[in-house]
């Protein structure tokens, strides 16, 4: 996968990347943004909604109210029996009639409309009842005002009929006393007419007092009839029948007023009171025609009033249909919402996860990866396992391979100066052994030694280093070093150094300060190998036993240098033919070395110059002395 | 009196009218229709004593008065109105025919009716008076008292004649009457004559005419019935029995007939539940007193006094209820457990257990020429 993120990603540098990876996370951040502003604005119309939805409820619930209101005050005003009460309760269906409750919401919604419809249509039915009602209102009332006025009617009757009666029974009364008073008197014969005429009176007034009685009886059938036909019978016949009976009845007492002063008032009295009762009786029966024909339209009203409460009652069920799907709308919708913010949040979590695992391969595959190889091939130049001419590989064309093109131009600078560096390094090595071999020559020629004799030393000393076990470069730096251990000759007097004959024990002992000399000019120098020189000037004649010079240093506590140097120039000085004499013969040589092993010369170093004695000869054989 | 104890006297009267307590008292009567002079003078005479006792009482009576017209229907609803506005009693309710009506609903309230002006025989029945308490003796007591003076008096039976109204009143008087006869071994109470006119009328001629069929020379006529009729047939009945002697009941204003029947009076004798107002008992100076102190422009009467009596009576058979809120229950209990008292009779008695009536004494009055009600000597009526 790497390698395919690298390849895709190739052409593109590490900045694009990350540019790419932000743009790409700013785009998801922002459709997550976005989709969960959308979500919650939806819930937001949901809630809205919802609100909306208790508003209708209650709403609802106060039609139901009013509804309940209308229809109390239904019943109030059909138990209603006074005009003062049923106009308490047109006051309060007057306060009910408005009906402001109704929404008016501009919401969009097609179920909403549709509740605004139903409710506009329950409110329109309110209101055709509410006019209904004080329709019913009315007509009660009028109910009300003919009931009562019949009843008033009723009552005047009543008191005139008792009128009536008492007069009636004046009249029977006086007749009765009257022909009682005659008759206990027994006076003359017409006395007897007198008397038959009072009991005619009081016969009269019984009749009268018989019909009489009977009014109450039509006006109660009239006033309790339900039917118009039926007053209007009774009208016709019972009470003309009556009217008739009556005014015979007093027609006939009328003839006998003059028995007594009281007969005649008593009879108009009761005559007025007659015709005042006739009167009422005929505005009973046209109020009773109106009061049935009210009643009749009461009760249309009221069957109408029915019929808007029960479509009052199916519109209202409606709106609860209507409310509870809108309700039930909005669940589904908050279902819905929360379902796909779950759903939202987990597809973005997973592409968020992808895509941040994708970055972090990328960024390791296009940073890690050259990084570390850059790393290791550095490292490969510090262990020298690599030459610094070698190349580093440019693998893309971003910062990395710039970055490489970069180290591998610095590496190929490095290499030329390193180059150039060497070069004049061993110009001075060359210069410096030059100097050195020359100061060893400029030493021998002052002395009675040949130009190669510094040139052999020098090689056996490296040969016998070597086999001693010292290191190449110390073995180098011996070799190097070694041809100045005569230095010091160079401040010895001629008159010494080149004396023929032998040295007596004053010039011996100057003779033997060239050591020290030797170490002296040497020993200021920083230089490796003017530092061996200086040691090798100051301890080739020391001896093994302590028995040598300057400082009659003892075995080991003489440096190895020295103990090399002293065998490589002795077995030089007497294998080789000098001026003033001939070269040992080597069985000589051998024997000298032999008897002064552990004694002059380091018994290790000796062993090891019989062991490698061929080697020594090659060399003294090589550089022999051409005179 | 110094400064300082009338300062201390209003200031105890100040704090005894903070504390008192007022009692309502009920009354229903006839205010405005035929026997407003009873209802009227009733209620003087309840005041009188209500206010004199007010003075001196930390509980102060309140008389509340509705009125029905001597009809029974409203009397009912002023009752019913009366409870409603938290009355612990009525007092002095008038009339018969409306006591019918209204002491169901008071049974039903369990609240006392006292000294109602009636002398119905429903106000002292056994079964329905458990909450009516009577001062004045029935209607039939009264006229068995007169019929039985009578038969005494060596008065035959088939001498005396009946004119009655036509209702409880005029019953209740009728049956006295009838069984004082029995009482005195006549039983053929049919053949006495017995006149009768309709309640609210004057039309007495019928019964005038009745009695006029008597075969026997009359004596006495005994009336229970009221004012107007009353005149008026003791006028027309003078015509045709100018002997003859009229007996009338408590109920009848003597005013009236002073008024009306003057030339007759002599032959006029009533019957009262109360004392004669000449006389020197300690209740009537009392009421005469206090009548004059709190309605100094009234004159003393029988029915005024009969009001200050049973007021008098009332208060003084509560007056051991021990209690500072006074209520319908307590006067129940009260008057159950009364002793006998004199209220200024000069005899002491209680209630009769059966009829719940305090007095069983009548008075037996004329009227003199100088117009003054003396009593009437049973002696005297008839020359012998």
């Amino acid at each position: 996968m790497l390698k395919l993120l690298q390849k895709l990603t190739q052409k593109l540098s590490i900045k694009n990347i990350v540019i790419l990876g932000v743009v790409v996370m700013a785009f998801v951040i922002t459709t997550f943004g976005i989709t969960m502003m959308y979500l919650s604005s939806t819930i937001k119309y949901d809630q809205n909604t919802l609100k909306h939805i208790l508003k209708l409820e209650n709403q609802n619930q106060s039609i139901l109210n009013t509804i309940k209101d209308i229809n109390y005050l239904d019943s109030q005003i059909t138990l209603a029996k006074t005009i003062e009460s049923i106009n308490l309760i047109e006051e309060k269906l007057l306060l009910n009639k408005d009906y402001d409750f109704l929404v008016n919401s501009k919401r969009e919604s097609e179920y909403l409309d549709r509740y605004n419809e139903e409710v506009k249509k329950i409110s329109d039915l309110i209101n055709m009842q509410i006019n209904l009602q004080s329709n019913i209102y009315k007509s009660k009332s009028n109910i009300i005002n003919y009931s009562f006025t019949i009843n008033d009617y009723k009552n005047d009757i009543e008191k005139h009929i008792n009128i009536i009666a008492n007069e009636t029974e004046n009249i029977y009364g006086i007749s009765s006393l009257l022909s009682k008073r005659h008759n206990r008197k027994l006076e003359k014969e017409d006395n007897d007419l007198i008397i038959s005429n009072f009991s005619k009176v009081m016969t009269l007034t019984k009749e009268l007092d018989s019909s009489i009685l009977k009014l109450p009886s039509y006006i109660y059938t009239i006033i309790n009839s339900e039917n118009s036909d039926n007053i209007n019978s009774i009208n016709f016949n019972n009470i003309s029948q009556l009217i008739l009976l009556f005014e015979d009845s007093l027609l006939k007492i009328e003839d006998f007023k003059y028995l007594d002063e009281n007969f005649k008032n008593s009879i108009n009295i009761i005559n007025s009171r007659f015709m005042e009762i006739k009167e009422l009786m005929k505005s009973i029966s046209t109020i009773k025609h109106l009061l049935l024909k009210e009643e009749s339209t009461l009760k249309l009203l009221n069957n109408e009033k029915n019929l808007y409460d029960n479509k009052i009652y199916d519109k209202l069920n409606i709106l609860n249909i209507v409310s509870n799907d809108i309700k039930l709308d909005i669940l589904n919708h908050s279902d819905m919402v929360s379902k796909k913010t779950t759903l939202l949040i987990i597809i973005l979590g997973i592409v968020f996860f992808i895509l941040i695992i994708l970055a972090a391969f990328t960024l390791i595959s296009r940073i890690n990866i050259p990084l570390e190889f850059i790393l290791k091939y550095i490292d490969n130049f510090v262990n020298k396992k690599r030459d610094l001419s070698s190349r580093l590989p440019i693998f893309s064309d971003d910062e990395f391979g710039k970055l490489s093109n970069s180290f591998n131009n610095m590496t190929s600078t490095i290499n030329e100066n390193i180059t150039e560096i060497e070069y004049l390094n061993k110009e001075i090595e060359e210069t410096q052994k030059e100097v050195i071999f020359t100061m060893g020559a400029i030493g021998e020629s002052r002395s009675k030694e040949t130009g190669n004799h510094v040139k052999r030393v020098a090689l056996y000393s490296k040969v016998l280093a070597l086999k001693y076990g010292l290191n190449y470069q110390d073995a180098e730096l011996l070799k190097e070093a070694s041809p100045m251990h005569d230095i010091g000759k160079v401040g010895i007097p001629d008159r010494i150094l080149k004396k023929p004959s032998k040295l007596n024990d004053e010039e011996w002992e100057i003779m033997k300060t060239h050591a020290t000399l030797g170490y002296e000019m040497l020993k200021h120098s920083n230089r490796k190998i003017l530092k061996a020189a200086a040691i090798v000037a100051y301890e080739h004649h020391e001896k093994w036993d302590g028995s040598g010079y300057p400082n009659g240093l003892k075995g080991e506590n003489i440096h190895i240098f020295g103990r090399i140097t002293a065998i490589a120039d002795v077995f030089d000085a007497l294998g080789s033919q000098r001026c003033y004499k001939e070269a040992w013969p080597m069985e000589n040589v051998k024997k000298y070395f032999l008897e002064n092993r552990g004694i002059h010369f380091d018994p290790t170093l000796v062993d090891l110059f019989f062991e490698n004695i061929d080697e020594f000869i090659f060399i003294k054989d090589k550089y022999k002395d051409v005179f | 009196m110094t400064n300082l104890s009338r300062f201390i006297l209003i200031i105890i009267s100040i704090f005894s009218f903070l504390d008192a307590k007022e009692i309502k008292l009920g009354m229903t009567g006839d205010f405005s229709g035929s026997i407003n002079y009873l209802s009227d003078n009733f209620k003087i005479g309840i005041e009188t004593y209500l206010s004199t006792i007010n003075k001196n009482s930390q509980n102060k009576y309140k008389l509340i008065t509705y009125d029905d017209q001597y009809n029974p229907i409203l009397a009912g609803n002023n009752v019913r109105k009366l409870i409603d506005e938290d009355v612990v009693a009525f007092i002095g309710n008038i009339g018969t025919p409306t006591g019918n009506v209204t002491i169901p609903i008071l049974n039903e309230n369990k609240i006392i009716s006292f000294g109602a002006y009636s002398g119905g025989d429903l106000l002292r029945n056994k079964a329905t008076n458990e909450y009516i308490f009577n001062y004045r003796p029935s209607y039939s007591q009264e006229a068995y008292f007169l019929v039985s003076n009578l038969l005494l008096k060596g008065i035959k039976p088939e001498e005396i004649a009946f004119f009655t109204q036509n209702d409880t009143y005029g019953d209740s008087g009728y049956y006295g009457a009838i069984k004082a006869l029995n009482d005195f071994g006549y039983y053929d109470v049919n053949k006495l004559q017995h006149g009768r006119y309709t309640r609210g009328t004057a039309n007495i001629e019928n019964g005038l005419s009745k009695i006029l069929d008597s075969s026997t020379k009359l004596k006495a006529i005994v009336m229970v019935s009221v004012d107007a009729p009353t005149i008026k047939f003791i006028k027309y009945a003078k015509e045709d029995f100018p002997d003859m002697k009229f007996f009338l009941l408590s109920p009848i204003n003597t005013s009236a007939i002073k008024k009306e029947l003057k030339t007759y009076v002599k032959d006029i004798y009533i019957t009262q539940v109360v004392p004669l107002l000449s006389s020197d008992l300690k209740i009537v100076t009392e009421y005469k007193h206090n009548l004059n102190e709190i309605f100094p422009n009234e004159q003393p009467n029988l029915i005024s006094f009969e009001g200050y009596i049973i007021a008098k009576l009332f208060i003084e058979s509560i007056k051991n209820i021990n209690k500072n809120d006074i209520l319908k229950n307590d006067i129940f209990e009260a008057l159950h457990k009364f002793e006998e008292l004199d209220i200024g009779f000069d005899f002491k008695i209680s209630f009769n257990k059966d009829t719940h009536q305090y007095s069983q004494k009548i008075w037996f009055i004329k009227i003199d020429e100088n117009d003054n009600e003396i009593e009437a000597n049973w002696n005297d009526i008839f020359e012998k």
